[in-house]
C-alpha cells in the first residue's frame, strides 16, 4: 500500500503544480512507482508541465462516472514508464468528482502506486476539501508574501480539522539577496510565525519558465538550476534522508554574486 | 527601504511585515475582526465607567495564542 501526498496552499499561483510535477518526477526518477492526480478541475495544467497534454484520452471525471476504467485513464510520462498522470477534466463543473468519490480513486491509486501525489486547486471550497479527502499527509506551499503566508496559516488550520495533523511547509520563490537586504521575509521568520516543520526552501528560479515551454520537469536538469537542486533535497526529505538547507543559499552561483558585487 | 514603526525604530519592510502577520494571525486563528475589539473597548469602557473610576487611555486589550489557544486580556488600571 502506497502513501497519498496532496500538495496545498490556500492563495493560488503560488507553486502547487510546479512541486507536484517535480517532486513526483523526482520520486519516480529514484525508481519508485508515483501517480500524479490533477484535482483541479475546469482548470488543468499538470499535462502542461509535465508534456504529455496530447497523450490524454480520458480524465478522472470519466473515472468516477463510469466511462473508462482507471487504468485507461492513467497516463503514462513519456520518459519514465514508473510515472503517471490522472488528469483533470477541462471542461467539466469544479463538483463533478464528490468527497468520496475522491477518496475511493486516490486508495484505489494507492494499492498499485508507492506514491500518490495530489495537486490540489487553489481555495478552501469543495475543490480543496476533495484534494485532501484521500490524503495521508500534506503539504502546504507558500512564497514569502503576507497574503501568501496567511492563506496558508488558515490552511494549516483546515488540514488539522480535517484530521490531517501535522503538515508540513514548502516556501517557494524565496530570494536570499533579498532576505539579506531585509526586504523579504526568510525561512526562520516563516517558522516562528507558522507552527509547522520545514520540508523545503525552493529559491525564485526563471529557468523554471523554460522548463515549463519545454513541458519538462526541471528536476531532469539533475542539480544544474538552484530550484531543481531545491526539488531534489525535498524528494531527498521526503524520503526519510537528513537534508542541509545550507547548501542551497550557497549554490547561487558564482557570476550571480559577481554580478551582484558590480551592482552594488 | 527603511521605515520607521509608531516607536520611532527603525524597520526594514520584512520586519514590517513579520509584525503585521503576527497581529493578523492572532485574530484569524481567534476569528475576531480586529475592529471588533475596538468596538468591545469602547462598550467596556461605558459599562466599567459606571462603578469604577479609571483612565481610558490606560486601559489595554491584547488578544494572544498560548498553546493553541486564544485569549484575550484586558487591563484596567483603577485610579487611586
Ligand atoms: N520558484 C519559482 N521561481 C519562479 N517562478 C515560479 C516558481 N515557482 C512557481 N513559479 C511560477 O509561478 C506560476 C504559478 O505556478 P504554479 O502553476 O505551479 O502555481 P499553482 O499554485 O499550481 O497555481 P494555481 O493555484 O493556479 O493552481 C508559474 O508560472 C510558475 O512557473
Ligand atoms: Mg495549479
Amino acid at each position: 500500500m502506497g502513501k497519498s501526498i496532496v500538495i496545498t496552499s490556500g492563495k493560488g499561483g503560488v507553486g502547487k503544480t510546479t512541486a507536484v510535477a517535480n517532486i513526483g518526477t523526482g520520486l519516480a526518477m529514484r525508481g519508485l512507482k508515483v501517480a500524479l492526480v490533477d484535482t483541479d478541475i475546469g482548470l488543468r495544467n499538470l499535462d502542461l508541465l509535465l508534456g504529455l497534454e496530447n497523450r490524454i484520452v480520458y480524465n478522472i471525471v470519466d473515472v468516477v462516472e463510469g466511462k473508462c476504467s482507471l487504468k485507461q485513464a492513467l497516463v503514462k510520462d513519456k520518459r519514465l514508464n514508473n510515472l503517471y498522470l490522472l488528469p483533470a477534466a477541462q471542461t467539466k463543473e469544479k463538483e463533478a468528482v464528490s468527497i468520496d468519490q475522491m477518496k475511493e480513486v486516490i486508495n484505489d491509486l494507492k494499492i498499485e502506486f508507492d506514491y500518490v501525489i495530489i495537486d490540489s486547486p487553489a481555495g478552501i471550497e469543495h475543490g480543496f476539501k476533495s484534494a485532501i479527502s484521500g490524503a495521508d499527509e500534506a503539504i502546504v506551499i507558500t512564497t514569502p508574501e503576507v497574503s501568501s503566508v496567511r492563506d496558508a496559516d488558515r490552511v494549516i488550520g483546515l488540514l488539522e480539522a480535517y484530521g490531517l495533523r501535522d503538515p508540513r511547509l514548502i516556501i517557494n520563490r524565496v530570494r536570499f539577496d533579498m532576505v539579506r537586504n531585509g526586504e523579504m521575509l526568510g525561512v526562520d521568520d516563516l517558522l516562528d510565525i507558522l507552527s509547522i516543520e520545514l520540508l523545503g526552501i525552493i529559491p525564485e528560479d526563471e529557468n523554471l519558465i523554460i522548463s515549463v515551454n519545454k513541458g519538462e520537469p526541471i528536476i531532469y536538469s539533475g542539480n544544474k538550476y538552484k530550484s531543481a537542486l531545491a526539488f531534489n533535497l525535498i524528494v531527498k526529505r521526503l524520503l526519510g534522508e537528513d537534508v542541509s538547507w545550507d547548501e542551497l543559499e550557497k549554490s547561487e552561483s558564482f557570476i550571480e554574486k559577481i554580478f551582484k558585487i558590480f551592482k552594488g | 527601504m527603511i521605515i520607521t514603526n509608531i516607536w520611532g525604530k527603525k524597520m526594514s519592510s520584512k520586519e514590517i511585515a513579520k509584525e503585521r502577520l503576527q497581529v493578523i494571525l492572532v485574530y484569524d486563528r481567534a476569528k475576531i475582526e480586529p475592529k471588533m475589539i475596538e468596538s468591545l473597548k469602547e462598550d467596556l469602557i461605558k459599562a466599567v465607567s459606571k462603578y469604577l473610576t479609571f483612565e481610558p487611555d490606560n486601559m489595554r486589550i491584547e488578544l494572544s495564542q498560548e498553546d493553541n489557544k486564544s485569549i484575550l486580556r484586558i487591563d484596567i488600571p483603577l485610579k487611586e
